[in-house]
């Protein structure tokens, strides 16, 4: 008996032993982690930081552009599952801070993470040369520079936070001069960086950036970039210098510059503009109705299977749904020459003497391209505007331009409205997201 | 580490081996009110461990030692009886019924029991017969509705297979932690986790604001056949569960199987036949051409006469909703044994079809229970089981592509016509899909194989009349192997739309959970046999391994549901392991039933922490003291007990939280790495859970009137909460410790036999309880979670406040961007419910359990989408008196239909509640849970038809959910969930599907 029990105890005691041994941690057995790049890291590692970094500035991409697209009434998302699109974006209903539109603002906050990774990694590494930390720099500050820009037109006054290097230690939002000011110098960086990046990049590109796979070339969309900052600053003598530095071409092809570019396979995503089975964008037949006879950019939309309706919470009606994108793998341009094109006829417009001709001169570029008769000859300030803005509104429809430019010549009141009741109303910015207002609350 | 090694060499200095007084076999058999022989019942010979139990029929043989010897009969309903031998040899005992449940043996420890007159802790149980005696349900969690006093139980839906979401005592967690009790099933932890299966991603649904996975499926507790239970423990909180530490903050519910009994093999079979159907429908407005002018488009107007006219107008929702479903259950099971070795075989199909066509659920389960004496002290036992599960659980809930039903025909006007052609090509919808075809093509179907593996060995290593010591050896497996398919057909209208026409996905989980725990338990009787000790030491450990991978292929021909041969691919492979380990020490003192103490501690570790070798201790204390045993008492108080007690246990973040993973992402053929918008935070400590329980418990006139009264204060402390960044850093949240959380409540329960005569007994058992929760301390920035923006309603975190508050639109100062209005609380003010059983003309029994619960705030999009389609039942009347903008209208000539009044965020009326429209309402129901009437034919007429070949025959009709009253208007149910078990922000009503109600037909027949 005794036996038993010693035997049986001990082993008890044998196990409780052997329980008393440390337990292993366990590693994340599914990636990586953020802390691998924090020092030293390699060359391979900055590559797809970098990469990823392009992949960013499609986040939000669709949301943006249909946020935008609704408020500036150049496009609504006739939503079959959602119908705050076109009663609360469109002033119905009162805004939700909490919605899921405010991802037009919030959905930029992770690709200025990732420049801000970039720029943290590079500076703690010793395994690339100057002009290669140079390279990830300027690409980075680019990127982080145009994500600002597009958080910044959808708060307008309200906005950014320019120092979120530390989540836990925001800066407060800055004015609108100032968000402008602070997007600017970092594309301002961006560009010296470039400069001192030699001659080749020491990454490959995203095939949307085939033609700007160099410092060199690459410039030449951080150019462009400023450029908008520029113009709403309304620095016109800075955009004037800009616009040289840009990949601006008066012969060359409109549509020319980089692109998004997009496949369904994963871990890539396929273009998130497309029209699909509950998501259709139209445009209104208060833009596409009052199209100048023959004007080839009428096929940005189509009327088969029209008209269109819709009748949740509001009713419209429109001839025309969105034909721009076509399939999953059809890129998308960030910035293209028409719009450079536009903004230097809208910098000669607005030299302290307009330059008439040249605003003619430039607008009829985009005019018989699109197969237009030419210009009058505007003779005011005012008339070159109107002009300048509605080329503007047809050759940049659903780019996310109507809104903010409409807003800048501060003329939201003129924007037509489609007739429902209640009538609609035109939002200035969207508010600040209740995460944002929540933060500052508790972090005076 | 030290002092522990020591208490194990006490055990050895404790041990006697004592020497045996003189023996006498007394033998004798036990019967029931009726005569006939009682198997099972616990014969103990008082003082000592010693005993047996008797066979099948009745009879028992036991070594009576001692002097004046006195035997204890005892069995789980009955009134424990006790006998002095006397001189005699034999003995013939009858026992009579006990309808209170005081004498049952309720888990005390990890290793140890005790008496539930002598219990601490208001340990709610289910019995079999609370279990399944009145009507069969589809999964055991389903028939905790209404049972266990303290319980929130929220049905996530109605399809088949169930879906539950169970919340003990108020919050316990906010979300990171377990939210879900663990589930303990003989001894094995198992897995009752939901499993993704791309649903959601199938119909868009995680486009939107939401972030919790809308995949609505069932709970993987649904894998156990509530047949083979033979009783549930629930540990709801900290001061009962403490025991079990870190994993144990949401409560813990200990499921028992049945086991054999030994005697003679008995065969029983059982069989259910039933249907179900719709409880209610929600739709139904009429359309009429002034209708479509004034809100819809009049061009539809000769499409609307023409379907009037040829009587083509059809009630879609009534063609997808109005089916009925089937129910068919049938189980055989074997049970018997010797002295030896005792076994349960059970072997069951569970079959049903849910309203909807090609929905439904099916259980093929096989278990077999053995025990076996290898000699008198050295025992052992296993569980099996093996289970294969095969849900369709259809196409209901949130969607953005109108490929939910419960979607889609909330659009669909009556006038559409949607039915196949004689090719069989459905119509489009102009909705953007055709139910129709989602019914009849779509594919959601889950398949699980499961094997449940639990084992004990007992080795006692002393037994003599003052000491026992046993060292138990038990733990198990629980391995579970999925498959999940996901078919969106190419033909659909929704998949046209698409660039990649056709969806599928094949999903494979594999969950391996593995616990072991080894522990001593000794006892002694000291002062004369006035004081029992008990003193328990063990270690546990446990694991999980799960791995998930999925292929998601888009762009299929036509016919081709394997997603392997598509155009375009997304795969994923999902890894997760973890391992607990855990110690624990309890003294329990019993002074002659009088006082009765307890005190232990667990130490816990765990590789989801940071420092996975940091022990965290988790102490408890309880007393209860028997005041009828101390004073006299008035006549009529059988019995009075006061009881108090406190434990701690915690919550562990959920797997991963520990990492800031970098994701691989692709653009223009390059890939790269790129952060979550989650941060890790290394420092997270568990969430702790302390609770302070005490009441009272009383029995009248004989026990003919039992009841238990507890109050409660359970606080939780370091909730991990995110904190949640401003999202323009790029970091969204971050988890912090940075919240507590008080809950207090009250729960009562009754049980009184009102009537007991031998014609006729009447047994009502009311149930009462209620929940307040408070945040206590918030050093995060406050938050909305849940639901789908402000517009229609989301819980609010603040401090001061209840955490499962619901806030929304509008503001009540449009300056302050935070200035909710205030929709009440999603816990119910209090729920209450009625159980009762009449048994009558001896051989009859009808129960009836019916269910309250008042005022609590849902969430539903329900009706907007009604609303916004114009078909709810009430949207051609204009009985709101509002206008267009959802404001009382002064001028009656601009009222409108209240289907479109209703398209506004129209806040709290004047009365202070709810006004209809987008925002949450508050609402309360009363439902029949389940009602039963069986007979059991008479032992001596089966004896004359069958003679011995059958031994018992039940036949009976029942019910559950068979009626409901509501003042919920907002939808079909307000118990629908499209979050499933989240911890806050279940119970939004979207795309939900009409409330069911099951009915069926039994016979069981024992040969």
């Amino acid at each position: 008996m005794k036996t038993k029990i010693m035997r049986v105890l001990a082993a008890f005691v044998a196990v409780f032993a052997l329980h008393a041994c440390s337990l292993e941690s366990v590693p994340d057995p599914n990636a990586i982690g953020v802390g691998s790049v924090a020092a030293n890291a390699s060359k391979a590692q900055l590559n797809d930081l970098v990469t990823a970094q392009y992949s960013l500035a499609r986040n939000s991409l669709a949301t943006y552009l249909q946020v935008v697209g609704t408020l500036g009434k150049e496009l609504f998302n006739f939503n079959s599952t959602e119908s705050r699109w076109m009663t609360e974006l469109n002033g119905l209903r009162p805004i939700d801070n909490s919605a899921f539109y405010n991802g037009a603002t919030t959905g930029f906050g992770l690709p200025v993470r990732q420049a801000n990774i970039i720029l943290a990694s590079v500076e703690k590494t010793a395994l690339v040369t100057d002009a290669e930390k140079a390279a990830y720099r300027g690409v980075a500050n680019t990127f982080k520079g145009l994500a600002y820009l597009y958080m910044l037109n959808v708060q307008y006054q309200n906005g950014v936070r320019l120092n979120v290097e530390n989540p836990f230690k925001p800066s407060k939002p800055a004015s609108y001069a100032e968000s402008l000011a602070g997007i600017a110098g970092f594309l301002d960086a961006g560009a010296t960086q470039l400069d001192a990046a030699g001659a080749t990049f020491p990454f490959s590109v995203p095939t949307g950036f085939a033609s700007f796979n160099t410092p060199a070339l690459f410039k030449q969309f951080n150019r462009a970039i400023a450029l908008r900052v520029a113009i709403y600053q309304q620095d016109w003598a800075k955009a004037n210098t800009l616009i040289a530095q840009t990949f601006i071409n008066e012969t060359g092809s409109l549509t020319a510059g980089p692109a998004h570019s997009f496949n369904p396979a994963s871990p890539d995503f396929g273009n998130p503009l497309l029209n699909t089975a509950s998501v259709t964008i139209v445009g209104l037949n208060e833009i596409f109705d009052v199209i100048e006879p023959g004007d080839a950019r009428l096929a940005k939309v189509t009327t088969t299977g029209g008209p269109f309706n819709y009748t949740s919470g509001t009713n419209v009606t429109t001839k025309y749904k969105a034909n721009l994108y076509l399939t999953n793998t059809q890129p998308v341009t960030i910035i293209k020459n028409e719009e450079l094109i536009l903004i230097k006829a809208e910098i000669a417009a607005q030299q302290a003497v307009p330059n008439f001709t040249e605003v003619k001169r430039l607008l009829d570029i985009i005019r018989v391209a699109n197969g237009l008769p030419t210009l009058t000859l505007p003779t005011t300030k005012s008339q070159a505007i109107d002009a300048i803005l509605k080329e503007r509104l047809y050759s940049l429809w659903y780019e996310g331009h109507r809104w903010v430019d409409m807003r800048r010549y501060d003329k939201i009141a003129q924007i037509a409205l489609p007739p429902t009741t209640p009538v609609m109303k035109v939002l200035v910015q969207l508010e600040r997201p209740v995460q944002e207002v929540n933060w500052d609350a508790s972090n005076p | 580490m030290k002092r522990i090694v020591l208490l194990v060499l006490l055990f050895a200095a404790l041990v006697n081996t004592g020497l045996y007084a003189q023996e006498r076999l007394v033998t004798g058999k036990v019967t029931g009110a009726d005569g006939a022989g009682l198997p099972g019942v616990n014969v103990t010979l008082k003082g000592t461990s010693t005993g047996t139990i008797t066979d099948v029929e009745g009879a028992f043989s036991v070594n009576a030692t001692g002097s004046d010897p006195e035997l204890i009969f005892s069995f789980v309903g009955y009134t424990t009886q006790s006998v002095k031998v006397g001189n005699s040899t034999t003995l013939a005992i009858t026992m009579t019924e006990d309808i209170s449940t005081l004498q049952e043996v309720v888990v005390s420890g990890l290793a140890t029991n005790v008496k539930r007159a002598n219990l601490a802790n208001a340990v709610s149980t289910i019995s079999a017969r609370d279990l399944v005696g009145t009507t069969s349900p589809v999964t055991t969690d389903g028939a905790f509705q209404g049972k266990v006093a303290g319980a929130n139980i929220q049905s996530n839906g109605s399809m088949p297979g169930g879906g539950f979401n169970m919340q003990f005592r108020g919050v316990s967690t906010l979300g990171s932690s377990a939210s879900q009790p663990l589930f303990i099933v003989d001894g094995v932890y198992i897995d009752n986790s939901q499993n993704s299966n791309g649903r959601s991603q199938a119909n868009k649904a995680t486009g939107g604001s939401a972030a919790s996975a809308q995949d609505n499926n069932a709970n993987r507790l649904a894998d156990l056949n509530p047949d083979d239970i033979e009783n549930i423990e629930i540990l709801k909180g900290a001061s009962a569960a403490a025991i079990y530490g870190t994993r144990a903050n949401a409560g813990v519910v200990i499921i028992t199987t049945k086991r054999g009994k030994g005697g003679k093999t008995k065969i029983s079979f059982g069989q259910d036949i039933g249907g179900s159907s719709a409880l209610a429908f929600y739709g139904g407005a009429d359309w009429t051409p002034q209708k479509l002018t004034d809100w819809f488009s009049a061009s539809d107007i000769p499409a609307l006469n023409a379907a009037k006219a040829n009587g083509t107008y059809t009630d879609w929702e009534k063609e997808i909703f109005g089916g009925t479903g089937s129910i068919k259950n049938t189980r055989l099971s074997v049970t018997g044994g010797d002295q030896k070795t005792k076994f349960y075989i059970n072997g069951s199909i569970a079959d049903e079809t849910g309203i909807i066509k090609n929905t439904g659920f099916q259980r093929y389960s096989i278990r077999a229970n053995i025990d076996h004496k290898i000699t008198n002290w050295l025992d052992i036992g296993i569980s099996s089981n093996f289970v294969n599960t095969n849900n369709d659980r259809g196409w209901a809930g949130n969607d953005n592509t109108n490929i939910n039903y419960g979607y889609s025909l909330p659009y669909t006007r009556p006038y559409y016509n949607l039915f196949p052609d004689a090719q069989g090509n459905y119509p489009n919808n102009p909705v953007g899909e055709n139910p129709l075809a989602i019914r009849d093509k779509a594919v959601n179907n889950q398949k699980i194989n499961r094997f449940f593996q639990g084992f004990n060995i007992n080795a006692y290593l002393i037994q003599n009349e003052k000491t026992t010591l046993a060292v138990k050896l038990n733990g198990g497996l629980d391995y579970q192997n999925g498959y999940a398919l996901i078919w969106l057909p190419t033909e659909l209208q929704s998949q046209q739309g698409e660039p990649n026409k056709g969806y599928a996905q094949d999903t494979r989980n594999e969950v391996i959970k593995y616990n072991v725990q080894a522990s001593a338990v000794l006892t002694h009787n000291a002062m004369d046999n006035k004081l029992a000790l008990t003193s328990s030491l063990g270690f546990v450990q446990l694991g999980t391994t799960a791995r998930s991978n999925y292929i998601r292929g888009k762009g299929l021909s036509a016919g081709v549901s394997n997603p392997a041969r598509a155009s375009v691919f997304e795969q994923d492979v999902f890894l997760e392991n973890s391992t607990d380990q855990g110690m624990f020490f309890q003294q329990e003192a019993n002074y002659e039933d009088k006082f009765i103490a307890s005190i232990g501690v667990r130490f816990d570790r765990t590789t989801l922490l940071a420092d996975q070798n940091k022990w965290y201790g988790f102490p408890r204390g309880s007393l209860a003291t028997n005041i009828h045993k101390l004073v006299t008492l008035p006549d009529f108080v059988s019995q009075l007990k006061l009881r108090a007690a406190y434990g701690q246990t915690a919550g562990l973040p959920a797997f991963g939280s520990l990492y800031s993973p970098l994701a691989v992402v692709g653009v223009g053929g390059r890939s790269g790495v790129q952060p979550g918008t989650f941060l890790a935070n290394a420092n997270i400590k568990p969430e702790t859970a302390t609770e302070f329980e005490y009441g009272v418990d009383f029995g009248l006139f004989n026990n003919r009137v039992t009841a238990e009264v507890t109050l409660y204060n359970k606080k939780v402390f370091d909730l991990i909460q995110p904190l949640t960044t401003a999202p323009t850093t790029g970091v969204t949240s971050t988890n912090s410790n940075a919240v507590d959380l008080t809950n207090t409540g009250m729960e009562v329960s009754i049980g009184a036999e009102v009537v007991k005569n031998s014609k006729i007994s009447w047994f009502v058992q009311p149930i009462f309880w209620f929940n307040r929760s408070e945040i206590t301390r918030l050093e995060i920035p406050e938050r909305l979670t849940g639901g789908f923006g402000a517009t229609f309603g989301q819980w609010r975190i603040k401090n001061g406040l209840s955490p499962t508050q619901i806030v929304g639109q509008p503001r009540t100062d449009p300056a302050n961007p935070t200035s909710w209005t205030v929709y009440g609380d999603q816990q119910p003010k209090y729920e209450f419910s009625l159980n009762q059983r009449i048994t009558f003309l001896k051989n009859f029994e009808f129960s009836a359990l019916f269910h309250y619960r008042h005022e609590f705030t849902v969430v539903s999009l329900a009706r907007v989408l009604w609303d916004e389609g114009g078909n709810t039942s009430d949207w051609n009347s204009k009985s709101l008196g509002r206008g267009s903008d959802g404001k009382i209208a002064t001028d009656p000539a601009n009222v409108v239909e209240n289907g479109i009044a209703r398209q506004n965020v129209n806040g709290l009326g004047s009365d202070g509640k709810p006004a209809e429209g987008y925002n949450p309402v508050v609402t309360s129901f009363l439902k029949l849970r389940e009602v039963s009437l069986y007979y059991r034919v008479p032992g001596a007429r089966l004896q004359k038809i069958f003679g011995g070949a059958i031994e018992g025959v039940r036949i009976g009709v029942s019910g559950n959910n068979i009626l409901r009253w509501t003042d919920y208007t907002a939808g079909y149910d307000p118990e629908n969930s499209n979050f499933g078990s989240s911890a806050l922000g279940s119970g939004v009503d979207i795309g939900s599907i009409p409330a069911v109600r099951r009915y069926m037909f039994h016979i069981a027949i024992d040969f």
